[in-house]
């Protein structure tokens, strides 16, 4: 990934480079888009004109389309091509034989906003021609932008690619580890599915208080359920839940149903002002813990406004 | 007072979102002052009585628990001592003789009573409480200290000595206490009561005291 995007930055720098060097200085026309028909064609144009190549086919009509009306200075047929006024703003370019040798042709609006000048060329019928060709006037910023986006469609594009397989390969990571943690707790449930009754409350000095009124214990596993009911004005931040079985934190993670503040990372949740929210905690290994008093330790940022429940929760 | 004790809880109601102490028990002592009117028999004929008001001072003691936030039901056993109540004139027999002069009691009262009350805050909690139960008085002999001519007498008249009676009792009271950390309250109340006499006159009595309270999750 590393090598991939050290090239594709180089080769950015590269366009980019390109871009600002005086030989830059004098852009090409290029084509701007290209229809779902391949006979059809828009050239972006800068101010100071450009030259396109337009292929044509023996006895096909190409209508040339300008953004303002056409001076008629310009339009004298060859020997082998037909030019004729196509309304105010078009010219109808006709090849009128195989043998058609390439013309050039300059053509200018009468306003003097766009000059091309353009070299008709006729192609076998098995090769593409152009039926219909737009011209559009553009600006240097324009023709920049567009050469920038052209520079950079292919790194655009191969990053793109990337994207998606990342995408693809992290989908599949999910998957994988969503079914393996769907299979351990299939086959908890089949080893151990008991609901608890604890009958716990606490509170601190700033009116926040824990109820915790059920466990579970499925499998190896035991959770501790609890509510935190913010009866306070502020918002309390909970940093913290541990669960203890004396000394010993046995407290594998913990999650709160509460929208964490997006600020902090190290917060498990944020209960607003007067709402309550549930919480829980679990206990790996719970059957090194049964029978035995636990305490639930609550906390905010740096252990700020703690609530500890010390009675009524043991798992049996 | 009430009127203001009333106002200020009707505001505070109104500024929060939450309610209080589910689950959690309260102890709460309130020393109370206290004014009786206390009726006596004495108006010369059967079940005429005569009023008089006391000052006394009691003490309430209350146990509750929150069966919601909002609100408490709870005991409250409550005591009160009332000043010598002189009625006059008075109309009473005395060795089955009537007289009239000035008779003087005086009354202990004691109250068990049930309860709810409604905690409308959290920080600052008005409360508004009603409860009923029964009650007890503890009369001292009365006294004909003297009659309406201006004679000591000093005898008891008959049916006034010394004695128990028993009440109904229905008690209102409203208040207002701060919490002062997750265990201790303090507040301010007022409150009436009316026992009605079982066989005996009525009393009714005003209220108005501190209380302290301490709050605990027994874990039931």
């Amino acid at each position: 990934m590393h090598t991939f995007f050290n090239r594709a930055m180089a080769s950015i720098l590269a366009a980019c480079a390109a871009l600002g060097s005086p030989a830059a200085a004098q852009p090409v026309p290029v084509p701007t888009a290209s229809s779902s028909r391949d006979s059809e064609a828009e050239y972006l144009v800068p101010p100071q004109g450009g030259a396109f190549e337009i292929a044509l086919h023996v006895g096909e009509v190409c209508i040339l389309s300008f953004p303002d009306k056409v001076s008629n200075k310009a339009l004298a047929s060859s020997p082998d091509f037909q030019i004729k006024a196509w309304e105010e703003d078009g010219i109808a370019v006709r090849a009128l034989g195989a043998t058609a040798k390439t013309t050039t042709l300059a053509v200018s609006t009468v306003s003097g906003s766009l000059k091309v000048n353009l070299t008709l060329v006729v192609v076998p019928a098995d090769k593409p021609s152009l039926k219909l060709v737009r011209f559009k006037a553009g600006t240097e910023d324009d023709f920049f932008d567009f050469q920038l986006q052209t520079a950079l469609a292919p790194f655009k594009a191969d990053l793109d690619r990337q994207g998606q397989e990342l995408a693809r390969q992290r989908k599949e990571l999910d998957d994988h580890i969503r079914d393996r943690a769907e299979g351990q707790t299939a086959e908890g449930a089949l080893k151990r599915s008991e609901t608890c009754t604890f009958s716990s409350h606490a509170r601190n000095a700033d009116n926040v208080i824990v109820h915790v009124v059920r466990g579970l214990l499925l499998g190896d596993e035991g959770y501790v359920i609890f509510e935190l009911e913010n009866r306070s004005g502020n918002p309390y931040r909970v940093a913290g839940v541990h669960v203890h079985a004396g000394e010993r934190d046995v407290t594998a993670l913990a999650r709160v149903t509460a929208p964490t503040d997006a600020r902090d990372p190290n917060l498990l949740g944020v209960v607003p002002p007067g709402a309550t929210r549930r919480g829980v905690a679990v206990v790996r290994s719970v059957d090194q813990v049964l029978g035995k008093n636990l305490t639930l330790d609550i906390a905010g940022p740096g252990g700020s406004q703690p609530i500890r429940l010390n009675q009524g929760i043991v798992f049996r | 007072m009430c009127v203001a004790l009333l106002g200020v809880a009707l505001v505070s109601v109104g500024s929060h979102h939450a309610w209080a102490d589910r689950y959690e028990a309260t102890l709460v002592v309130r020393p109370t002052g206290t004014l009786g009117r206390v009726a006596e028999d004495v108006g010369g004929s059967a079940g005429s009585s005569v009023v008089a008001s006391v000052y006394g001072g009691g003490l309430d003691v209350g146990l509750s628990y929150g069966l919601r936030n909002w609100l408490d039901v709870g005991l409250e056993l409550g005591g009160a001592g009332f000043a010598q109540a002189t009625y006059d004139p008075a109309t009473v027999m005395i060795s089955s003789r009537p007289h009239t002069g000035q008779i003087a009691r005086t009354t202990r009262d004691a109250q068990l009573r049930a309860g709810a009350t409604l905690r409308l805050g959290v920080a600052w909690v008005p409360t508004f409480y009603v409860g009923a139960g029964f009650g007890g008085r503890q009369k001292t002999a009365a006294t004909m200290a003297r009659d309406d001519q201006g004679t000591a007498v000093g005898l008891t008249p008959d049916d006034m000595s010394a004695g128990m009676s028993f009440d109904i009792v229905v008690a209102t009271r409203i208040g207002f206490e701060r919490r002062l950390d997750a265990r201790w309250t303090v507040g301010l109340s007022a409150g009436a009561s009316h026992s009605i006499g079982l066989g005996a006159p009525s009393l009714d009595t005003l209220s108005a005291g501190v209380s302290i309270a301490c709050s605990w999750y027994p874990n039931l």
